[in-house]
């Protein structure tokens, strides 16, 4: 099976590395995001490059004090997630940036991303309905 | 900043939020802003540029917004913002003054002062302010999260009124907030917890369709302060809990309660404003405010953050 590769949404995506979470904005439509457990390698992992399925096996055989049964669909979830958020995407560039990779991924926890929506209606695109005699646009009831 | 207006219908809305920091003119402003409206002068903006197809989001006006340039339309309230960077020099055209909406009498013309800040250590932000000279904390978190309640429970105190929703803050080595906007905005029905703001309301007959509004440096001017250093984040946030108490909050918590409703509501560079709340929020430490019912307690829990970080 062929390897995929992301990266970072730029310039839409913007994000910031805390020491166990990490808050990734898309500027693009107002949502953001929580990233927590072995999210936060696995974001740190394939943002600089590391593949999917190496990334994957990386974090499987990490230490896990509660071993999970389900941690490979956990993660391929979690990937699709970032996807779909388009916060990553896939490129055809395969490369790792060593200046930015991540270290091992240490004791493997439930990756987890929290999305937050409530900023979304302060990008919308303002509803046109009228046009006065000038040519400025206004919303049904402003002119 | 210099505020030049066509007619005198825009003065009133436009610079009462502004009154706690008016100064004598300087012969060199560092930001000039022109403000007209069409409703009172019987002059009509004159027709757009651009096509129909580059409304964007937040107004934002697309072609129309490069290195030197911002533009943005609001259709609803027909506002115009139009900022040129090389000569530092806006203007601000809304149809009719009355339509005017609270959001921008509150905190108007907060869209220039962003534009002009870009590149410089500072940065507006969506947060209130409460201090002393020597020092204070900020207050941070979406609307609804509890900063109001919070800076307006301050007025009953000795702490100090900066803000209660837009401040500039310095994200210099040790973070310095600038009071912008001395008005204060409270939810109606949390009016009968505040009784001292009682007939002190700018808008008394607007109440089912706006925020209470209360002018704090015309009312309460000794308790207005025009910046101080920062010594912590608070966060805000609304417990059912009579007592009001401080737990320890993260950098990241401060990110969040910081930059998404900052970088939404402010339009231009959101990655150079992420990156000043980032800078500022791991500078100072960060408290969760559990904001209990009884607003005589909320002071003391500040000025415990205070005394923990003077």
């Amino acid at each position: 099976m062929s390897e995929i590769y992301y990266r970072v949404q730029e310039p839409d995506v913007t994000f910031e590395i805390f020491e166990d979470e990490i808050i990734v904005i898309n500027l693009a439509n107002g949502r953001y995001h929580n990233i927590r457990g072995s999210g936060t390698w696995l974001w740190q992992a394939l943002a600089a490059g590391v593949g999917r399925s190496k990334a994957t096996d990386l974090l499987l055989a990490a230490e896990a004090p509660d071993p999970d049964p389900d941690a490979a669909r956990k993660i391929s979830e979690f990937i699709d997630q970032l996807t779909a958020e388009d916060l990553l995407v896939a490129t055809p560039l395969e490369g790792e940036n060593a200046s930015e990779l991540p270290e091992a991924p240490g004791v493997y926890t439930t990756p987890l991303i929290e999305t937050f929506t409530d900023m979304e209606h302060l990008l919308a695109i303002d509803p046109i309905h009228e046009v006065d005699a000038q040519g400025w646009p206004s919303e049904l009831g402003a002119l | 900043m210099r505020l030049r207006f066509a007619g005198t219908a825009l003065v009133e809305p436009l610079t009462r939020a502004l009154a706690g920091i008016a100064i004598e003119a300087v012969a060199r402003p560092d930001l000039t802003i022109c403000c007209w409206d069409s409703a009172s002068t019987g002059t009509p903006m004159p027709a757009p540029y651009w096509p129909m197809s580059a409304y964007g989001p937040k107004g934002h006006i697309i072609g129309f917004n490069t290195a030197t340039l911002h533009t943005l339309y609001n259709p609803g309230i027909r506002t115009l913002h139009l900022y040129d960077r090389r000569s530092s020099s806006g203007q601000y055209w809304v149809a009719d003054a009355e339509r005017i909406p609270q959001s921008q009498r509150s905190a108007p013309l907060r869209e220039f002062l962003h534009w002009w800040s870009r590149g410089m250590p500072l940065q507006l932000m969506h947060a209130g302010a409460v201090g002393y000279a020597d020092g204070g904390v900020l207050l941070a978190g979406k609307s609804g999260s509890g900063k109001s309640t919070t800076a307006l429970a301050c007025l009953a105190s000795d702490l100090l009124f900066a803000s209660d929703d837009y401040v500039c803050v310095a994200t210099t080595a040790q973070p310095w907030v600038h009071s912008l906007y001395s008005t204060a905005k409270l939810v109606p029905g949390n009016l009968s917890r505040f009784p001292e703001l009682s007939g002190k309301l700018s808008n008394p007959d607007r109440l089912t369709t706006e925020k209470a509004m209360v002018n704090v440096h015309a009312h309460f001017p000794a308790k207005v302060l025009s910046g101080f250093p920062i010594r912590a984040i608070l966060l805000p946030r609304v417990t059912g809990a009579r007592d009001t108490q401080l737990k320890p909050a993260t950098a990241a918590d401060a990110v969040l309660g910081l930059a998404p409703t900052t970088v939404a509501q402010l339009e231009g560079h959101s990655r150079e404003t992420f990156a000043k709340i980032v800078a500022l929020s791991g500078s100072v430490p960060s408290y969760w405010l559990d904001v209990g019912t009884d607003l005589t307690l909320i002071p003391a829990a500040i000025r415990d953050s205070l005394a923990s970080h003077g």
